[in-house]
């Protein structure tokens, strides 16, 4: 047995272990299909993807081979169920020497029609809100971050174990009711991932460790709970929600203990901790524009302080954080140009902004965040081929993203995809920066085939 | 409602349900009074209304190599109203736009409503109406080719009469009368062949605005719906594109007419099926 078969078992393994719900799922949906149904759809693709940062060549960041299989079986009209699975491999990087493979279930659930309600148990993506390319009230699944957030919109989320039930009123507004069972958490990317969240070496530098991450026990108490109200009028479509939830993105706990000198940082914790959400949505169609807002607000949460802003030792109870209310909010605007030459034109424009509710001097983050994003796409020769461009802008500056890629399409089923994607600034710094500025070195060519069936 | 595209070439299509109109069991009887452009359009687009209507389309677009892709749809559609219609289509294939549902509200006066469910976004988007010259879904028909349209933004003119396949026909030519149509309109001008007898559209052509011939419109296959339904259809249409020398044949199949359809196909929660 190969060094990567061995690995991949492990990888497996490990998965099973930590999701025995989705996995009892899994294995029921493929025992029960062992007989065909007539109505069985089998389908996926595979993908290869390489990429490499442009700033050193010679550092192929991934090199990734992924198969997707989904089966889905409408037995009836009251009963089907949904198994997506992604394995993939990872050839020898520049992180990892060593190839690697992994494979996780996207989605494995039952699904039953009861009259108005339609019941799902097992593991499902919930999809929430109107933003695009910026997280709001989308917070129910986590997120495949082990590569930050370049892959595509729509493979980006992982599906949450439990109960849900979705129940349609004749007016056409729906009740959505929630049950997961146990926290999931998102895809983070390895310590020394150039993705990675938390700088190990400057912690580690100053002497301090930097522990796994600490997250929920998977027990009942635990466990989360939302409801969603939603509607679909003429004028607008509008929602409204709340989730009882665990906040997907871990806060750093940070031990201080009495050094030489004085107080000195021991050891940092990523802590997965408790929040709520509310959400609420409206999309409403006004003349030859499509206008969005979704809006979030968190309470009770947790966040990071950057104890080089400066040490408040009243917060050393809690891991020198700050549990504040945030509150988000986004303006989205689309439209369809009718402009020469620009086939198939679609743009759409974002404004986010973000307030922290108590704000703290030290905090890792600015209490008032402003982001402009704009998508702009278009389809030429028969939509065979695609370009797309997608920018976020950090309005105070030294914090911005900039994907390009072309699609090419030649034939059925057949892709290819030419991607490059820009950070630029730097890491917040108490005044400027941020997240993709942090990661300015990580400037990206990447080209993908994927062959669907 | 009136379900012509210039012509009564019944494009009836935002959910992607395209079939030519085929008046055949409402067709009047020949007045004395000669026929005028109008009179023969709007015999056309009485007898090719249907309250409702189902159906399962192929769609094959080959370029100037030969090379094809191919979309097959399956769609319904029901009127409410004089002014408004609901339609639902869902993509069969190719794989990777598989089970994408597509649910629109017609407005003859206003902009459509309309929603797109993406099974990898696992949502329902409400999305823009398309731009009426904007190809759909890489084909060679653009949403003006399908839509219901409003006889009164067009000058019908009987222009003579021409044999099309052995089929007398009469020609009608069609250009916008107002500024607001011949802005959004991606055509100066559109030709059209109707059968004297039946007026089933045989052909049109589209002409650009730089007065190109840019479109060809060829309807065959005509047969009744079903064996219990005598109104004939053209079962296949194919558009050729002579600046894109591309072209796109639609073969429709189980196609049914005045069918009784159940509400539940125009809602969200069947888009997520």
């Amino acid at each position: 047995m190969t060094r990567a078969s061995l690995h991949s078992l492990r990888a497996a393994a490990t998965f099973l272990l930590a999701s025995p719900s989705a996995w009892a799922v899994a294995l029921a949906l493929v025992l029960g299909a062992a007989p065909p149904a007539l109505a069985m759809d089998f389908d996926g693709y595979l993908q290869e993807s390489i990429a490499a940062r442009t700033s050193e060549m010679d550092d192929v960041i991934f090199h990734r081979q992924t198969i997707n299989l989904k089966l889905t079986d409408k037995v009836s009209r009251k009963f089907m169920y949904r198994l997506e699975i992604d394995t993939w491999f990872d050839s020898a990087d520049f992180i990892d020497d060593s190839p690697r493979s992994s494979s996780r279930i996207r989605e494995a659930y039952l699904k039953f029609g009861l009259g108005d309600l339609d019941l799902r148990i097992g593991r499902v993506q919930i999809a929430w809100g109107e933003s695009e390319g910026v997280v709001v009230s989308d917070q129910v699944s986590p997120f495949d971050f082990g590569n930050f957030i370049i892959p595509k919109f729509d493979e980006i989320r992982l599906g949450v174990d439990g109960v849900f039930a979705d129940y349609y009123f004749s007016g056409g507004s729906e009740l959505q009711l929630l049950w997961i069972t146990h926290f999931e958490a998102p895809d983070f990317p390895d310590a020394d991932s150039p993705w990675a969240f938390v700088d190990q070496d400057t912690i580690t530098g100053a002497g301090a460790t930097v522990e796994s991450l600490d997250e929920p026990d998977n027990t009942f108490e635990n466990s989360e709970l939302g409801i969603r109200f939603s509607g679909h009028p003429i004028v607008a479509d509008w929602s409204v929600g709340y989730l009882w939830s665990w906040d997907d993105r871990p806060s750093l706990f940070q031990s201080i203990g009495v050094g030489p000198g004085g107080p000195a940082l021991t050891s940092v914790t990523p802590t997965i901790e408790r929040f709520h959400l509310f959400t609420a949505n409206v999309v409403a169609p006004v003349g030859d524009y499509l206008l969005k807002f979704d809006t979030a607000y968190e309470a009770n949460r947790y966040l990071s302080t950057n104890p080089t802003l400066g040490v408040d030792l009243s917060l050393i109870g809690d891991g020198l954080r700050v549990k504040t209310d945030v509150w988000r909010g986004l303006l989205g605007l689309e439209m369809k140009p009718n402009v020469p030459y620009w086939e198939q034109a679609e743009a759409s424009f974002q404004f986010v902004h973000e307030h922290v509710i108590d704000d703290h001097p030290a905090l890792a983050q600015a209490e008032d965040s402003d982001l402009l994003s704009m998508r702009l796409s278009a389809g030429y020769r028969n939509d065979t081929i695609k370009p797309w461009l997608f920018v976020i802008y950090d309005l105070a500056g030294d914090n911005w993203w900039m994907q390009t890629r072309v699609d090419y399409e030649p034939r059925d089923a057949v892709k290819f995809s030419l991607e490059y994607n820009l950070f630029a600034g730097h890491a917040y710094d108490g005044d400027t920066g941020g997240t993709f500025g942090g990661f300015d070195r990580n400037d990206m060519l990447q080209a993908t085939a994927r062959y669907s069936f | 409602m009136s379900r012509l595209f210039p012509f009564a070439a019944s494009l009836t299509t935002a959910a992607l349900m395209i079939a030519i109109a085929v008046p055949y069991a409402d067709a009047e009887p020949e007045s004395e009074t000669p026929l005028t452009g109008i009179d023969i359009v709007r015999r056309a687009d009485r007898a090719s209304n249907a309250s409702s209507e189902s159906q399962t389309m192929t769609m094959t677009l080959e370029n100037s190599r030969g090379q094809t892709r191919v979309r097959t749809i399956e769609g319904w559609s029901t009127e409410i109203d004089e002014d408004t219609e609901h339609r639902f289509s869902r993509f069969l294939e190719p794989s990777d736009v598989k089970d994408t549902t597509l649910l629109s509200y017609d407005y003859d006066q206003e902009d459509d409503d309309t929603w797109l469910y993406l099974p990898a976004l696992k949502k329902v988007k409400r999305i823009l109406s398309s731009n009426k010259t904007d190809y759909f879904m890489g084909s060679d028909f653009t949403y003006e080719d399908m839509e219901n349209i409003d006889l009164t933004n067009w000058d019908y003119s009987l222009v003579g009469k021409e044999s099309v396949d052995g089929v007398e026909c009469y020609k009608v030519e069609a250009v916008a009368n107002n500024d607001k149509k011949r802005e959004e309109t991606g055509y100066s001008k559109t030709v059209a062949w109707y059968g004297t007898s039946d007026f089933i559209v045989r052909k049109a052509e589209y002409h650009d605005k730089k007065n190109r011939l840019a479109k060809r419109l060829v309807a065959s296959d005509i047969k009744p719906t079903t064996p219990e339904d005598p109104r004939p259809r053209a079962h296949k249409l194919m558009m050729e594109n002579f600046i894109t020398k591309h072209k796109t044949v639609l073969d429709i199949r189980d196609l049914k007419l005045d069918v009784k359809v159940d509400p539940e196909i125009f809602s969200q929660r069947n888009m997520r099926q």
